[in-house]
């Protein structure tokens, strides 16, 4: 009976104090009724190596003492769909705001950074808000869980109307010959455009070319990168609307969509960190003119970047959230 | 699909599938007095095996909910602790087992209506 007594011993250690003496009483009283059976059924007394198996079939002490604690944890199984609800469904808002933050703070901020550092930055630090953002729904629920234990049963939680599921998506059409082609015909259209610019600005300027003449001022430097950019630019989509015309190349469409969205925040964030767009040309410019001017197109292409980095993320998060399992982008 | 994971599938099934039968089973059992070993024996010689390490706490934890109630007593020499159903166990009881015949009813239906077919 030694080897009972060390294990309730060792039982015991695992137990809170207030039931322990009455936990390995009962469990005393149930082994050793265990073990008379056994040796009833093969009528002598249990040798030590089958008391042994008696106790190893009962189970490890640390177990068996767990078994008796109260059941913990943060939070319960009524709460925890909800729970799991609200992490998926809030996840990707907070991520959108976290790069419209990130976007914003870079853009209008009045020290110039480096572009490249600042997109591994707020990649780097979007871990870190990720966490805070777990641990705060997290500790939230704790406390609900904790303030009302029936909180999977009350009206709010389950109040919602099956009318406003989503419908179910389609896959989307491959559009006809015919349309493709038309689509091409348009892009070379507009890539001839494009291509003639350089020779007659008017045609994006309109009037303005002449009133920047009448400023004695002309481009600055920075549209020569800018207008090869997007030179690159017009010739990766026509690559994209070339593969178009071949059949069964519809599932790379959105995917190469989405890159050359991704290519064209380059030239925009070229625009938008540029100071200096247009130049005086000769003595007689109006160079107050030209500073409030070249302010104002700054203005403007800061905010065109936030617009076309907002349109990038949600493109991309519709794109990814019916190409990778809801599982996997969720937590 | 291996026999491996197969037998591991139906294992985990099987398992879900006793885990709530277990307490129906220990509260309609406990109608008449038992102390735990017992209560395991007569659990096991009608067919519903059960381990010790699971049935023993389980009996703490219905006492503890209030359906079951216990006291320590001498029965052969040896103090026991005896457990059967309390009264507010016997209404649960009830209406779990009313609960258990639907499913067993509406279970037979279907299964009726599918060799029919």
């Amino acid at each position: 009976m030694d080897l009972l007594e060390r294990y309730l011993h060792a039982v015991g250690q695992y137990l809170p104090l207030e039931t322990r003496e009455d936990v390995l009483a009962e469990l005393r009283v149930n082994l050793l009724a265990e073990m008379d059976a056994r040796a009833d059924a093969i009528e002598r007394p249990l040798t030590v190596s089958e008391t042994a198996a008696v106790l190893k079939e009962h189970g490890r002490p640390l177990l068996v003492a767990a078994r008796y604690m109260p059941q913990r944890y943060l939070i319960g199984p009524a709460v925890f769909p909800f729970y799991q609800l609200t992490l998926r469904k809030a996840a990707p808002l907070v991520v959108l705001l976290y790069f419209v933050a990130r976007v914003g703070t870079f853009v209008f901020s009045p020290t110039p950074t480096i572009f490249a550092v600042n997109v591994v930055r707020s990649f780097a630090q979007l871990v870190p808000v990720l966490l805070i953002f777990w641990a705060a729904v997290t500790m939230t629920f704790a406390i609900l869980e904790f303030a009302q234990g029936e909180l999977g049963k009350s009206a709010s939680w389950n109040a919602w109307d099956p009318g406003k599921l989503p419908p179910l998506s389609h896959p989307k059409k491959e559009k006809s010959l015919a349309s493709r082609i038309a689509d091409l015909v348009v892009h070379c259209l507009w890539m001839l455009y494009v291509l003639a610019i350089p020779r007659h600005p008017y045609l994006i300027l309109g009037p303005g070319t002449l009133f920047l003449s009448t400023l004695t001022a002309g481009f600055a430097p920075v549209w020569r990168p800018f207008y090869i950019a997007i030179l690159v630019l017009l010739v990766a989509q026509l690559a994209v609307k070339l593969l178009a015309l071949s059949r069964g190349q519809h599932r790379w469409e959105d995917p190469l969509k989405l890159l050359i969205k991704l290519l064209g925040v380059g030239p925009t964030a070229l625009l938008a960190f540029t100071k200096v767009y247009f130049v005086p040309t000769g003595p007689a410019a109006n160079l107050h003119a030209l500073a409030q001017i070249n302010y104002w197109v700054n203005v403007s292409f800061r905010i065109v970047l936030v617009i076309v980095v907002i349109d990038l993320l949600v493109e991309s998060w519709q794109y990814l959230r019916h190409v990778v399992p809801a599982e996997r982008l969720a937590f | 699909m291996t026999p491996t994971s197969e037998n591991g599938m139906f294992d985990s099934l099987r398992l879900e599938l006793r885990r709530g039968c277990l307490i129906v089973a220990v509260l309609a059992q406990l109608r008449h007095e038992h102390y735990g070993y017992t209560l395991r024996k007569a659990l096991a010689d009608e067919g519903l095996a059960i381990e010790e390490s699971t049935l023993y706490p389980l009996l703490r934890r219905l006492e503890t909910q209030g359906l079951l109630e216990s006291e320590w007593r001498e029965e052969d020499k040896r103090n026991k602790r005896f457990y059967r159903l309390s009264a507010e166990g016997e209404a649960i009881l009830a209406q779990l087992l009313a609960e258990w015949n639907g499913i067993n009813e509406s279970l037979r239906k279907i299964l009726n209506d599918e060799r029919e077919r």
